[in-house]
């Protein structure tokens, strides 16, 4: 059975670019989410072995997201631009990988994520 | 009896004359005059005696340009003159008829404002006067014997006048002081609420600076966090933008980050938000030219866009128009496109639609590859706008539409 990868990101092009990737390297991509409702439902509905969120998704935070995949002991991942002083406290030392990311390191981060079970 | 003075101008003694100007000067600046002088700066003597004979003998004694002499010939007399001018001395005679000179004198000393004035008692040798005399305050009160020695009741007034003046100047001095006091005083306030000002400016100026300083930090991490942003979209369409060759490659990746540019000024320009979807529609149309407005034709009501959505829409249009020229309506001479907008009001959401109908250009063909180009007019734009894209490869021209809820496309989603 193929690991789902949770993609939540707020800005289309993006989600569709990662999702294209993950896909490429084998993953089963559930979403993109865009927001945080989306990604809890897709969470609760289709369920997820991994996930790579953005910290801020318009005018919210990926906080809720980040507490229910913790409960859950989904291991994630955070792919954003924020500046590393910049990261709220709720990060709580999660994984970081800033944007832009390169293709192949995100798959590997995606794939040690999995490996190592729940990061947080 | 009293001594015939000598001549006036004789006796009135360099010593004198070395006491008044000393003390004087020291007391009156020019121009300046004691109080109790008269008005041509002279100063007041009072002498009560009831016999005018001895009064004009006193008068002679003390005859000098700096003295004015008052006459008094009765206790009444004295006092009138002592409620209307002030005197640096009083030289009194004790025996007169009606108030003596011992009442007098206390009715002098009673009153406040006399009552430092010096008296000279004129008094006879031996008389039974001496004793009360002393039981006065030395300073206050002097005496002489009759008949008078004139070298002696000039020193004794010559001193009493310059003592006079030495207050006088002390009080002078004083008042000087007690208003350099008060002026200090003042002027300490008024620094000290300066220095209060300052502080509290200096206060304010540095919760402005700090503010400041916060502000371009945090406008720094949004330019850093938009830089980024940017950049991975731009990561993305080059990793997205499929090609035959390196040549068609970096034409259509520089297309698309044009496109990318164009929309970032309007945005700027717009500080991120309430983008004009006209303005917007005709930046991404802008290198048609004349085209627009002749063959290309924009209908729709105002409406300013969140960044986010002008983004996406200006994404859109790019490949749209790009794929228009390449292969729709644009590729031949007579091909039109019509783009309209609307907000259609209804009982669930505000709705909004963005048509792109392409007409009278070569008959259309569905591709067989979908490539980047219509993930981003259908995908990308549902997913970025939470709506829903219709794609129709209609033979008489493309269509394209938008619906979304019409709070997607505005400023605060």
């Amino acid at each position: 059975m193929m690991t789902r990868v949770l993609v939540v990101e707020d800005e289309a092009i993006l989600a569709i670019d990662i999702a294209t990737h993950l896909t490429d390297a084998g993953f089963s991509v559930v979403g993109p989410a865009t927001s945080v409702t989306k990604a809890l439902t897709l969470i609760g509905e289709v369920g997820c072995d991994v996930a790579v969120l953005d910290v801020n998704l318009r005018d919210e935070t990926a906080e809720p997201i980040a507490s229910e995949l913790r409960s859950r002991g989904t291991p994630f991942l955070f792919l954003s631009g924020v500046y590393r002083d910049q990261l709220p406290d709720w990060f709580d030392g999660a994984i970081l990988l800033s944007k832009p990311a390169r293709p192949a390191m995100l798959v590997a981060a995606v794939r040690q994520c999995v490996g190592n079970g729940p990061l947080t | 009896m009293v001594h015939t003075p000598p001549t006036n101008t004789e006796i009135v003694s360099p010593v004198t004359n070395i006491h008044i100007q000393g003390a004087r000067s020291a007391a009156s600046p020019p121009g300046e005059i004691p109080s109790f002088a008269s008005g041509n700066g002279r100063i007041n003597i009072l002498i009560v005696d009831d016999e005018p004979k001895n009064l004009m003998v006193l008068e002679a004694i003390l005859d000098a340009p700096h003295y004015r002499l008052i006459r008094a010939e009765s206790a009444e007399q004295a006092l009138l003159a002592l409620l209307k001018e002030e005197f640096a001395v009083i030289i009194l005679d004790i025996r007169m008829p009606g108030a003596t000179g011992f009442e007098l004198a206390q009715m002098i000393k009673e009153r406040k404002k006399t009552s430092q004035i010096p008296i000279i008692f004129l008094t006879a040798y031996y008389n039974e006067d001496q004793h009360v005399i002393e039981g006065y305050d030395s300073g206050a009160v002097d005496y002489l014997h009759k008949p008078i020695n004139p070298a002696i009741l000039r020193s004794k007034v010559a001193v009493l006048v310059e003592l006079h003046l030495k207050q006088l100047q002390l009080e002078n001095v004083n008042r000087a002081l007690l208003a350099e006091i008060a002026e200090r005083r003042d002027i300490q306030e008024q620094l000290s609420n300066l220095n209060d000002t300052l502080e509290q400016r200096v206060l304010e100026r540095t919760e402005a600076y700090r503010e400041a300083e916060q502000q371009i930090r945090m406008l720094m991490n949004e330019v850093n966090h938009r830089s980024k942003n940017i950049l991975s979209v731009v990561m993305a369409i080059a990793q997205q933008t499929a090609a035959a060759s390196r040549d068609e490659f970096v034409q259509r990746f520089s297309n698309r980050i044009h496109a990318l540019a164009v929309n970032h000024d309007l945005l700027v320009k717009s500080q991120w938000k309430s983008i004009d979807i006209s303005d917007l529609v005709r930046g991404q149309l802008a290198h048609f030219g004349d085209l627009v407005g002749r063959r290309i034709s924009l209908d729709g009501q105002l409406l300013f866009l969140s960044a986010t959505a002008a983004q996406c829409i200006g994404m859109v249009l790019h490949e749209l128009s790009t794929n228009a020229v390449k292969h729709g309506a644009l590729s031949s001479e007579e091909g039109r496109i019509e783009i309209t907008w609307k907000v259609k009001i209804g009982p669930a959401d505000p709705l909004f639609t963005l048509t792109w109908m392409e007409s009278a250009g070569p008959p259309v063909v569905a591709p067989a590859h979908k490539g980047f180009g219509t993930t981003v007019i259908t995908k990308m734009a549902a997913m970025n706008l939470d709506g829903e894209t219709h794609l129709d490869y209609a033979s008489s021209g493309l269509i394209w539409r938008l619906e979304c809820p019409v709070k997607n496309i505005r400023e605060g989603k």
